[in-house]
């Protein structure tokens, strides 16, 4: 167990230091750098690296699977996408999806886990988290391409950077996906009766290829 | 991996609390990075490349009170332009040297509860801000080591030897009748 003494004596040192930035930060004024700015906040919203190549990437299809239990009507999807609201930010707006009737953060849990039903060559699953209430996978290949799938229950949040990515909508098989993109990225965001979803990828493809390839089946636990 | 701490800062409360400290500290980041590097260019590298190291492991933050969170944020900023500065002078500077090994924690532990706290607060004055930062995570943040090399842009091997060389720093500073029974 660490002493105490040594702790106390760290923290005060700790504390001269932070008092010697602080005493710079009242007497000049930094305006960070618009690169500067950008570049951090990507990390904010979970776009830390900058996608360079210009390769045409090809995503197998897969078909939208939903679980058996799960029937919803494209007017309850509608009513979801409706209430949606946006939060107006400086560089940013947050979306919120999900059916907020009740006014619940958070629904009764995730009870059957999704994962995309087939994956491009060369993608891997690379890192997976999973709590109560969301699950995240993700997938790159070996070029640094990118998949990010999350389901949330309840109503998920996202902060959407207004400054650079294109808003557009599609409807595939009845199911409404709100789509942000710019070059090298597409955040695509859809509900079902039970679950959020989305789907960040990095790389190449076209709107068009990655939404009509968006297929997910139940994921073996 | 890199996406964990993209994962990561998918979680709400973890996003607000990364951008809070952002948002609160960056300035004081930066003139911290600033004060190592005296080029305002590369100190916004050195404050993106620390906020780089704090997303990936934001749990930190979140277990962390303001004060200690915010001293954390200083200390991985003048590290990043630290490491910066060593890139630029394109010398390796020597944070990985030989050192004792300690025999054992506890050991380091009883001879710095016999010490009196003006007393190391002095050493860590005088003490190099490698070791000391590292001395700081590890001992008040409670990081392993392995994250304090992730924060820091460091191997994991330095940080190790980092950590025991400012252990020997402290010890060999101390007096003598403090220190007699160690290191043998």
């Amino acid at each position: 167990m660490a002493t105490e003494t040594l702790k106390k004596a760290l923290i005060a040192f700790a504390e001269e230091e932070f008092m010697q930035a602080d005493a710079e930060c009242r007497t000049q004024i930094w305006t960070p750098s618009e690169e500067f700015s950008k570049k951090t906040e990507r990390i904010v919203k979970g776009r830390h690296r900058t996608i360079n190549a210009k390769r045409i990437l090809l995503i197998a299809a897969v078909v939208f699977l939903l679980s058996a239990t799960a029937v919803f009507s494209f007017a309850q999807l509608r009513e979801n996408i409706i209430n949606t609201f946006r939060e107006f930010y400086y560089t940013h707006f947050d979306v919120e999806y999900g059916n907020n009737a009740a006014g619940d953060i958070t629904g009764d849990g995730i009870k059957t886990v999704y994962t995309l039903t087939s994956l491009p060559d060369g993608f891997e699953m690379t890192d997976y988290s999973k709590n109560d209430h969301s699950v995240t996978t993700v997938w790159e290949n070996s070029e640094g391409e990118t998949l990010i799938l999350s389901q949330g229950d309840g109503i998920t949040k996202r902060s959407v950077d207004n400054e650079r990515l294109a808003h557009s909508t599609s409807t595939v098989d009845n199911v409404e996906y709100d789509i942000y993109s710019e070059n090298g990225y597409i955040l695509i965001m859809w509900n079902t009766a039970e679950y959020t979803f989305s789907l960040d990828y990095y790389g190449d493809c076209t709107i068009d290829v990655l939404i009509n390839s968006i297929q997910l089946t139940e994921a073996v636990q | 991996m890199l996406m964990l701490y993209l994962s990561a800062l998918n979680n709400e409360t973890e996003k607000r609390t990364f951008e809070y400290y952002y948002i609160t500290y960056r300035s004081h980041m930066f003139y911290a990075a600033n004060s190592v590097l005296h080029n305002e260019t590369d100190a916004e590298d050195a404050v993106h490349d620390a906020f780089m190291g704090i997303a990936k492991h934001i749990e930190i933050l979140l277990n962390a009170d303001e004060d200690k969170g915010k001293y954390y944020c200083i200390k991985a900023a003048r590290n990043a332009a630290l490491n910066i500065a060593r890139k630029n002078s394109r010398t390796e500077t020597a944070d990985i040297e030989s050192f004792y090994s300690l025999a054992d924690e506890s050991a380091f532990e009883d001879i710095i509860n016999g010490c009196e706290y003006e007393e190391i607060l002095s050493v860590l004055k005088s003490m190099d801000s490698i070791y000391r930062d590292v001395l700081y995570m590890h001992y008040v943040m409670d990081m392993p080591v392995k994250k304090i090399a992730d924060v820091l842009g460091r191997t994991v091997s330095a940080v190790k030897q980092q950590l025991v060389r400012g252990k020997k720093i402290l010890i060999s500073a101390l007096p003598e009748e403090v220190t007699a029974s160690y290191g043998n």
